[in-house]
Parts: structure tokens; C-alpha cells; sequence
């Protein structure tokens, strides 16, 4: 199958969740690898652009002022609102990386042909979002254990005053709601991504269906009726691309900051 | 939930590992390649403009800080000098009051003067005429006493005599 063919089973409306998964492109190599190394490289370029700008320019340009609002809000929000100033440092980097990892993964799915010819995003990819989860849970566990011992994290797991014979298993009932949490940050992601492109999919499908309706006049209808739906949902899938960048970030911010607290 | 290796493009939900290890790879290098050549430059750069902004706002609330105590000093300077204007017009009031008081009973005072004194210099003079009067009328009365019997009454009995009956006339009156 060839790039200009890859999208034309959206066009016939037929196998939408053929739409939603992986697209091969060789051997191994699929789309969503191709998306995710192409969001990576375009971070690493455009970040690296903005900061040689910012270091060059005594005035602030447009896109630097562009990208500070966007880095000091995941600093402020995100980081040091949940894990304050001290603690939040030296994740600060990783928290960057891992927003912006996410919101431009969710927004290129957005993009038509010319830029994503796959019209799909990796983030709606569940092995995507739990590659990006472990990250998460491995980044929480490192954290929790540097605050508190490497031995100690894992023992503290179980609260005080739990009586001895139940302690194992208090253990056990703690490491899995410690596992619980990637996993309900895969899932989450992967699905409203996944849920947001099967609406426009199958609009999609519905606006270039005019052939098999019954009439011109119905059939148009529809076409348009689709097509301004299929913007509004365009429009709120924007939205959502931000929000569960948003939602990963804050969620994993607040696992570490519950890892790293006195009380844990 | 199927799990595979290589398998692209299979059920909604299949994990492929290759896809997995391909985003750690690109997340991993990403983070690494950001961290070295991006966040650290924009971060100090943002630091570097947070401390000029605060440093601008703190200079700012200094400088208004200051503004506020100038005016505070300002508006107690004015103060004193309406209270001192008040105080040097209600002294110069009540000064030229007690001038005004001093001229009025100082004039007064001479025209009180004034008139004791002419009534003085009238009751001298009014004395003054009586006399004059008296000794006409005791003149006349000797001339015409003499007239009436021929001979000059020039002796000091007579004059006395006749000053008495003069002096008795005007007690009478």
C-alpha cells in the first residue's frame, strides 16, 4: 500500500479501526514509529532553534515568547505546583519533554495528508501510551526511592500499624494499586485519543458516502451536515489533544510528588 | 489483549514491543538530545528574565513605596503651612483687633479729654465774663450814683458796698 492509497479506506467508510491502528510501512517500521521519530526530531530542532533565539536575542521574538508561556506554565502548573520548587527541579527537563512529547504526538493526528498521511497520531497507540506510562512509573518509583532509601520506599509501601500477619499481603494489595496507576494512564490516553480520531473517522466515512445515499439532495446534506460536525469535533479534539497532555503530565507530577512525600 | 513482536497493524489493543522500545528509544533520546542542547539555555534564559522582571517589580514597588512617602511628606509640609497660615492670620486678626481696640479707647480717651478740657476753659471764661460783668454793673452803678449825687464815689467803702449788693443780686437770681 502507498501513501496516496493509505488513506482510501476512510474513504470507502469501511474498516474504521483499520483507520485507528498501526500502519506498516517496512518490515518493522510502521507509522507511528515514523510520527513519533519526526515529533522527536522536530522538538529537538525547534527547542533548540528557540533557545540558541533566546540566547542570541536581547528582545524577546514572538515564537520565544510563544514557547516560555508554554514552558513556564507546565513548570508552574504541572511541576512546582505539585511537587514545589525543590523537588520539582531536577524533574523539571523530564516533565518538558514528556508534555510536549504527548501534546505534539496527540496534534499531528490532527494534521491532513501533506503533513501526516497516515491521518492517525502514535499516542493512539495503546503500546505508545504504555512506553510513555512505564517511563512515568519508572521515573515515580527512582524518585520515591531516592527520597526514601532504596530499601525503605519498598517496605513503607505498607502503612503503620497494619498487624504482622496481614503485612504481606497489605504489600502485595500496595504494589498492585502501585501498578494500577501506568496502567490507568495507557489506557486513559490511548482511549480518548482512539475514541476522538473513530468520530472523525467515521464523519468522515459519512461525508464521503454521498454516493450511496438514496438521493443527491439527501446524500448533500449529509456531506454537509458531516463535514461541519466533523470541524466542531476537529476543534474540540484540539482541545482534548492539550487537556490529556495536561491530564498525563499532572497525574504522573502527582504519583512522584506522593512517592517523594514524608509520609509515604 | 494480543501481545507480539513485529506485528504492525493488527486489533485496536495489540501491544507490540517493537513499538514500545521504538517510543523509549525516541522518547529517551529526545529527553537526552533536549536536555543537553535546549532546556538548560531556555531555562537559565527564563530564570535570567524572571529575575529582571522581578527585580523590575521590586524596583517599582521601592519606587512607589518612596512616591507614597514623599507625598505623605509632602501632604504634612502643606498641612503645617495651612496650619501656620491659619495661625499667623488668626494672629494677625486678633492683632489689629487689640489695635483697633487700642485706637478706638485711645481716641475716646482724648475726646473725653478734650471736652473736660473746654468745659474747664468755658467755665473759666463764663467765671471771667461774670467778673467782668460784676465789676461793669459796680462801675455803672458808681458812675451813676456819683451822677446822682454830684460827686465821685471813689473810696473803697463805696466800691465794697456796691460789689456786695452785686454779689447779693446774683445769689438772689
Amino acid at each position: 500500500m502507498t501513501l496516496a492509497n493509505s488513506g482510501s479506506h476512510l474513504v470507502a467508510g469501511g474498516d474504521i479501526v483499520k483507520h485507528l491502528t498501526d500502519y506498516p510501512l517496512a518490515g518493522w517500521f510502521t507509522a507511528h514509529h515514523f510520527l513519533m521519530l519526526m515529533v522527536g526530531a522536530t522538538m529537538v530542532l525547534v527547542f533548540k532553534f528557540v533557545a540558541e533565539l533566546a540566547q542570541r536575542q536581547p528582545k524577546k521574538s514572538g515564537l520565544v515568547s510563544l514557547v516560555e508561556v508554554g514552558l513556564v506554565w507546565v513548570r508552574d502548573e504541572i511541576v512546582y505546583a505539585w511537587l514545589g520548587e525543590k523537588k520539582g527541579r531536577p524533574l523539571l527537563f523530564f516533565f518538558w519533554t514528556l508534555f510536549f512529547f504527548i501534546l505534539i504526538n496527540n496534534l499531528i493526528g490532527l494534521f491532513p495528508f501533506p503533513i501526516n498521511p497516515w491521518h492517525r497520531s502514535a499516542t493512539g497507540n495503546i503500546a505508545v501510551t504504555a512506553a510513555l506510562a512505564i517511563i512515568a512509573f519508572l521515573t515515580i518509583q527512582v524518585a520515591g526511592m531516592k527520597q526514601h532509601g532504596y530499601g525503605r520506599y519498598w517496605i513503607n509501601l505498607v502503612p503503620g500499624g497494619v498487624p504482622w500477619w496481614l503485612w504481606p499481603l497489605v504489600w502485595i494489595i500496595e504494589l498492585i494499586g502501585l501498578l494500577t496507576k501506568p496502567f490507568a494512564l495507557t489506557v486513559r490516553l490511548f482511549a480518548n485519543m482512539t475514541a476522538g480520531h473513530a468520530i472523525v473517522a467515521v464523519l468522515f466515512g459519512f461525508m464521503w458516502g454521498i454516493a450511496h445515499y438514496a438521493s443527491a439532495a439527501t446524500g448533500g446534506l449529509a456531506t454537509v451536515a458531516s463535514f461541519a460536525f466533523m470541524l466542531f469535533i476537529m476543534l474540540f479534539e484540539t482541545l482534548v489533544a492539550l487537556i490529556q497532555a495536561y491530564i498525563f503530565s499532572v497525574l504522573t507530577a502527582i504519583f512522584v510528588s506522593m512517592a517523594v512525600a514524608e509520609e509515604h | 489483549m494480543a501481545f507480539s513482536i513485529v506485528a504492525a497493524g493488527g486489533g485496536l489493543i495489540d501491544v507490540n514491543f517493537a513499538t514500545v522500545a521504538w517510543a523509549w528509544v525516541v522518547f529517551l533520546v529526545t529527553f537526552w538530545c533536549l536536555k543537553r542542547v535546549a532546556w538548560p539555555m531556555l531555562q537559565e534564559k527564563m530564570e535570567e528574565r524572571e529575575v529582571i522582571i522581578r527585580e523590575g517589580l521590586e524596583r517599582a514597588e521601592e519606587a512607589e513605596r518612596r512616591a507614597r512617602e514623599l507625598m505623605e511628606k509632602q501632604e504634612a509640609i502643606l498641612q503645617a503651612s495651612r496650619d501656620e497660615a491659619q495661625g499667623l492670620l488668626a494672629e494677625a486678626r486678633s492683632a489689629a483687633e487689640n489695635i483697633k481696640n487700642e485706637t478706638v479707647a485711645k481716641a475716646q480717651a482724648e475726646i473725653g479729654a478734650e471736652r473736660d478740657r473746654a468745659r474747664k476753659e468755658i467755665g473759666l471764661e463764663r467765671a471771667k465774663a461774670i467778673d467782668e460783668l460784676k465789676r461793669a454793673a459796680v462801675d455803672l452803678t458808681l458812675e451813676a450814683a456819683g451822677r446822682v449825687l454830684e460827686r465821685e464815689l471813689r473810696d473803697e467803702d463805696h466800691r465794697r458796698l456796691a460789689t456786695e449788693v452785686i454779689d447779693s443780686v446774683d445769689s438772689l437770681r
